[in-house]
């Protein structure tokens, strides 16, 4: 798995890249075509995604384009955004937290006082807006990125809690949003 | 696939990376214009500029200059790249060009009172010319422009009326949020407004001049998104440990140049002094651990697309 603090590093090793030599493009529409539910990129994709580097940034373009329209789309059917305080419920080990088109759960283990994983549960609302395999990501207005992935078979993303600040003390000053 | 990039995708889906390629070749060029221009302004604005095509031409025949000996540092100049041959044509009439370089002499020289830095100052005459030599070569259709401009007009009033907003956050989502909604709340009834947020995105990415290079968390950004859509997640403490037992100093370059926390932080002029190297060995030792990461990323890459494996 890729460590986030190796992200700056491994983008410097892909702007040190050159062109792969014959290296074919590919088109806008294609790149839109993968991006919305259309067939997901080949393998063959895939490999020039990571080794040219004007490709990439054709795709990265277009996806920036595709994920607005998608935030858009959530955000008109009044989804993807929470109110500040907790709902809370269940033991002290476990919290709930209720969005728009999402449920958060947060669990705190016993042994590891401070450990924390998350889970969250997409409405069908909320994933029926989304192109399949479209990841989505938790976050909170502060900018903490608390889960992101594509949803599973059970319409669920989760992740280990990584940071400092506990969940809950950011809960009392931010809110949380789950993005495409 | 089995396409090519041609003018249409270079001067509009690819322009922004145009520029922030040439972007990224003028920079260095900087130090000789800004000390020639304490002479004679006209005469070092002309050279700048020839200097420029020059450099242009040599990347277009993929010949890498001295004068970008760090291409690292620079933030990485792709030689190979096709984009190279439609950045010369927009180089063809310069004169007004010149003219504006030498005016602007206090400005790139860094002698004025004004709070704005030189590469800032270079940059924007560099982009604005370029702008301008795109319209008259690809002949942008006037209402793209018109809409281009009503959109620029509300974007530069929502900067102007949020103190301390500055032009760089013309280029988040926020901003295209608040353009979004201003846009609404002026044109209800004119359906060539009706932008959705990734539309107006598209014409920040080919007209904003403030947007042309991305901020460092966009890029961090970027290439979780890349894993994301292509589910591979390079084991990337794997070839940094490999980089480590192939050569400690270049590993060492690399944690300081990237500001990863594995050592002892260190700021790069003091680890010089310390180990006794100039700036140059420093700067060799880091371009090769980046090659040699550079194959550790892609076998990487090829070995998880092999097995389809996506964790």
């Amino acid at each position: 798995m890729t460590k986030p603090e190796h992200l700056d590093l491994i983008a410097a090793v892909l702007a040190s890249q050159s062109e792969p030599e014959g290296a074919e493009a590919m088109t806008d529409d294609r790149i839109r075509e993968a991006l919305t539910g259309g067939p997901r990129f080949t393998n063959e994709e895939k490999r020039l995604l990571w080794t040219s580097p004007d490709t990439r940034d054709q795709f990265l373009a277009i996806r920036r384009q595709v994920r607005l329209d998608l935030s858009e789309a959530v955000a008109r059917a009044g989804l993807g955004t929470s109110e500040m305080r907790l709902a809370a419920s269940g033991s002290s080990s476990e919290e709930e937290i209720i969005g728009n088109g999402f449920v958060v759960m947060l669990f705190r283990d016993e042994e590891f006082a401070e450990q924390y994983s998350v889970s969250v549960e997409l409405a069908e609302d909320y994933l029926k807006l989304l192109p399949a395999e479209t990841p989505v990501a938790l976050e909170d207005t502060g900018g903490l990125v608390w889960a992101r992935g594509v949803p599973d078979a059970y319409r669920r993303i989760g992740a280990i809690w990584t940071h400092d600040e506990a969940p809950k003390a950011r809960l009392s000053r931010y809110k949380l949003r789950l993005n495409p | 696939m089995g396409v090519t990039r041609d003018e249409t995708y270079w001067y509009r889906t690819g322009w922004k990376r145009l520029c922030g390629q040439t972007l990224t070749l003028v920079r260095p060029m900087l130090p000789v214009l800004a000390e020639e221009m304490s002479g004679d302004p006209e005469a070092a604005a002309r050279d700048f500029v020839n200097r420029l095509i020059e450099s242009i031409g040599k990347l277009i025949d993929g010949v890498i200059d001295d004068q970008i000996a760090y291409p690292t540092e620079s933030g990485g100049l792709h030689v190979s790249s096709s984009l190279w041959s439609y950045v010369l044509p927009l180089f063809g009439d310069t004169t007004d060009l010149c003219k504006l370089l030498a005016q602007d002499a206090s400005l790139i020289t860094g002698r004025t009172n004004r709070d704005v830095p030189p590469e800032r100052a270079l940059g924007r005459l560099i982009l604005q010319h370029m702008n301008s030599a795109r319209r008259s070569i690809d002949g942008e259709s006037p209402n793209r422009l018109k809409t281009w401009e009503a959109i620029q007009r509300i974007s530069s009033e929502i900067v102007r009326t949020n103190p301390g907003s500055s032009l760089a956050e013309r280029c988040t989502d926020s901003h295209l949020h608040a353009v979004q909604a201003l846009i609404a709340e002026r044109y209800p009834d004119n359906k060539n407004y009706n932008l959705s947020l990734g539309t107006l995105q598209a014409y920040f990415d080919q007209f904003c001049l403030d947007c042309a290079e991305r901020s460092e968390t966009a890029i961090a950004d970027d290439i979780t998104a890349l894993c994301e859509e292509t589910g591979v997640w390079p084991p990337f403490e794997l070839c940094l440990d490999n980089l480590r037992k192939d050569s400690e100093e270049q590993w060492e370059a690399t944690l300081i140049k990237s500001k990863i926390a594995y050592i002892e932080l260190q700021i790069q002029d003091d680890y010089q002094k310390r180990k006794g190297i100039s700036r140059h060995e420093f700067e060799k030792r880091y371009e090769k651990a980046l090659a040699f990461l550079r194959h550790c990323l892609s076998n990487s890459v090829q070995f998880q697309l092999l097995r389809g494996r996506s964790s």
